[in-house]
């Protein structure tokens, strides 16, 4: 296997400045998004076909009654068991061999199967093109050995890009300084979908940052949902059918006049 | 909270493609347990089918964002994608069942000697093979629709193992509706319309125990997305609907009517056509309640 790509998002760097989120938009040519005051400084509300990354606005309230402001820098996650590459039913989505996962917009026909798939709500459709989007980890500068946009434009350093195994090493060892510093502090991604691309280090725990606890392929239930398919067409076959139809009652001979004709 | 991908033209469409297939393998069973007794229900089975399966199909091309690039679908099989296997699914049924209306159609009295019905006249044997191949295909096909939604990450669909039953169940029992309603129609053998009522009841027992199987593990698996059903926005449409309309109604009345035929009450057809209607509504019901609900809980 080629070597992993690695993408490290230190939340507890972040200030909320949305830069990466305009950086996107610069380097992927994608429109901006006219949209209405919300009550929240987040801003789009939600990640869309032209959207790939936003920053998540969170109010943890805590048991003194203060209000920490917390900040998540959100796209796709990357993942090695894709729930997109799974259900993708054209091949467009698929995992590149440094674990990029990418939507081939040629092959994509716009089912939208992908965008209801997504653990992370990472993927948009996109009625300008017809087809769905998402963030790409700036596939082609990673490939000419350069950061993503996000990573580049990124003011207090909270984004770092790089191999996989680099960016784990630097997670650890920001995680071992948050917690001398007497914070807490959590890894999320190492294991998570058979370990995601992209790693974060978080000062609170996942769930509080909008981030699912034990997050399941889309295709997770999909066997124990065949078996319940198949279990219930031979029951069905049996009863009703040969149980009623088999049976040598009187229904059709009684009625006279009326029986189905053989040759109908 | 997530915008709606999947419209209700995606609900329009599980509905016809479930009713199709259903009426299909309805028929062709129908017909083989009983050796021919019932062969006029696998002519309906098939004239109802294909049409419905097409326009459905139809449907969800429309809802693509790039219609004209489906055939990138059949280019292309993904075994852990549900909708790549229901693309191949849909085209076989397409084919089998077609093939198997033709073979009916050619028996009509419009049809001549000659032409493309012609030739398929008197193909005892192509009819049994579509039919054989077609029934199983169906059952799968009707399964298939619940499956699809179980795979994605919405936590109604897909916390539980018993969504592509209950999709396969409920389609069995408005493919049995649709079938009813067409005999009625046709003003065809009572005594049949009471068969297929019976049958009919036993489906609506097998889902309201699928249905509640279902409900108890949501309860228990993902009690957020359960209650958007039962006591959210979506409960009135649910207990009224879905519950009394499409399930209890309809087997009290096929209930009521086995026994009321039992006192020669005459062969009065709007019983089963009220029960007929009933499930078919609720069984729309069914599937776009399921379709938005499970967006909501996204
Ligand atoms: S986060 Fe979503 S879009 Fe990204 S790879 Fe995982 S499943 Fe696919
Ligand atoms: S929308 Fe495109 S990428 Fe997503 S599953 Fe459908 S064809 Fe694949």
């Amino acid at each position: 296997m080629a070597e992993q790509m690695g993408l490290l998002i230190d939340v507890s760097k972040c200030t909320g400045c949305r830069g990466c989120q305009v950086a996107c938009k610069q380097w992927n040519n994608l429109p901006a998004t006219a949209t209405a005051f919300s009550g929240s400084y987040e801003n789009p509300p939600r990640i869309e076909g032209n959207t790939w990354t936003r920053v998540k606005f969170t109010e943890d309230r805590q048991s003194n009654g203060s209000v920490r402001f917390l900040f998540r820098k959100t796209q796709c996650m990357h993942c090695t068991e894709a729930s997109c590459v799974a259900v993708c039913a054209t091949g467009a989505a698929t995992r590149m061999e440094n674990g990029t996962v990418v939507i081939d917009q040629d092959k994509c026909v716009g089912c939208k199967n992908c965008v209801v798939a997504c653990p992370f709500g990472a993927v948009g459709f996109d009625p300008q093109t017809g087809t769905s989007r998402k963030c790409r980890a700036c596939y082609e500068r990673v490939a000419n050995n350069m950061p993503p946009a996000c990573v580049k434009t990124c003011p207090p350093g909270a984004l770092q890009s790089g191999k996989r195994e680099d960016i784990l090493a630097a997670a650890g060892e920001r995680v071992s300084q948050l917690k001398a510093a007497g914070k807490e502090a959590y890894i999320y991604g190492q294991k998570e979908l058979g370990g995601t691309g992209v790693i974060y280090v978080l000062d609170a725990p996942p769930k509080v940052y909008g981030l699912p606890e034990n997050p399941r392929p889309a295709t997770a239930s999909v066997t124990g949902n065949w078996l319940g398919v198949l279990v219930g067409a031979g029951i069905l076959a049996f009863a009703p059918f040969k149980l009623l139809f088999s049976d040598k009652g009187s229904d059709v001979e009684n009625s006279p006049g009326t029986g189905v004709d053989e040759n109908a | 909270m997530h915008e709606v991908n999947w419209p209700a033209l995606i609900a329009v469409y599980l509905f016809m493609a479930g009713v199709g297939v259903a009426a299909f393998y309805t028929g062709v069973l129908a017909d083989i347990f009983s050796n021919g007794r019932y062969r006029r229900l696998a002519k309906y089975g098939a004239y109802i089918g294909v049409p419905m399966i097409v326009i459905g199909v139809l449907m969800l091309l429309f809802d693509l964002g790039k219609p004209m690039s489906f055939w990138r679908l059949l280019l292309n099989f993904n075994a852990s994608s549900t909708m790549s296997i229901g693309v191949w699914l849909l085209s076989a049924f397409m084919v089998l069942g077609g093939l198997n209306a033709l073979t009916w159609l050619a028996e009509e009295k419009f049809a001549g000697n000659s032409g493309i019905l012609g030739a398929f006249k008197n193909k005892p044997g192509l009819r049994r093979f579509t039919g054989l191949v077609g029934m199983p295909v169906g059952l799968l096909t009707a399964g298939y629709t619940g499956v699809l939604l179980a795979s994605t990450s919405s936590s109604l669909w897909s916390s539980t193992p018993y969504l592509g039953l209950l999709f396969l169940v409920s389609a069995t029992s408005t493919g049995i509706a649709a079938l009813m309603l067409v005999l009625a129609w046709r003003k065809e053998d009572f005594a049949v319309i009471q068969k297929l009522a019976r049958a009919d009841a036993l489906v609506i027992v097998f889902e309201i125990i699928v249905f509640s199987l279902l409900l108890l593990a949501l309860g228990s698996g993902a009690p957020e997305a359960a209650a958007v059903i039962l006591k959210g926005s979506y409960s009135l449409v649910f207990w009224l609907g879905i519950v009394a309309c499409g399930l209890v109604i309809p087997l009290i009345v096929e209930v009521y009517n086995m026994f009321s035929a039992k006192l020669h009450t005459g062969n009065d057809f709007t019983v089963p056509v009220v029960a007929s209607v009933l499930i078919l509504v609720g069984g729309f019901l069914l599937r776009y309640v399921f379709l938005f609900a499970g967006q909501v809980s996204l």
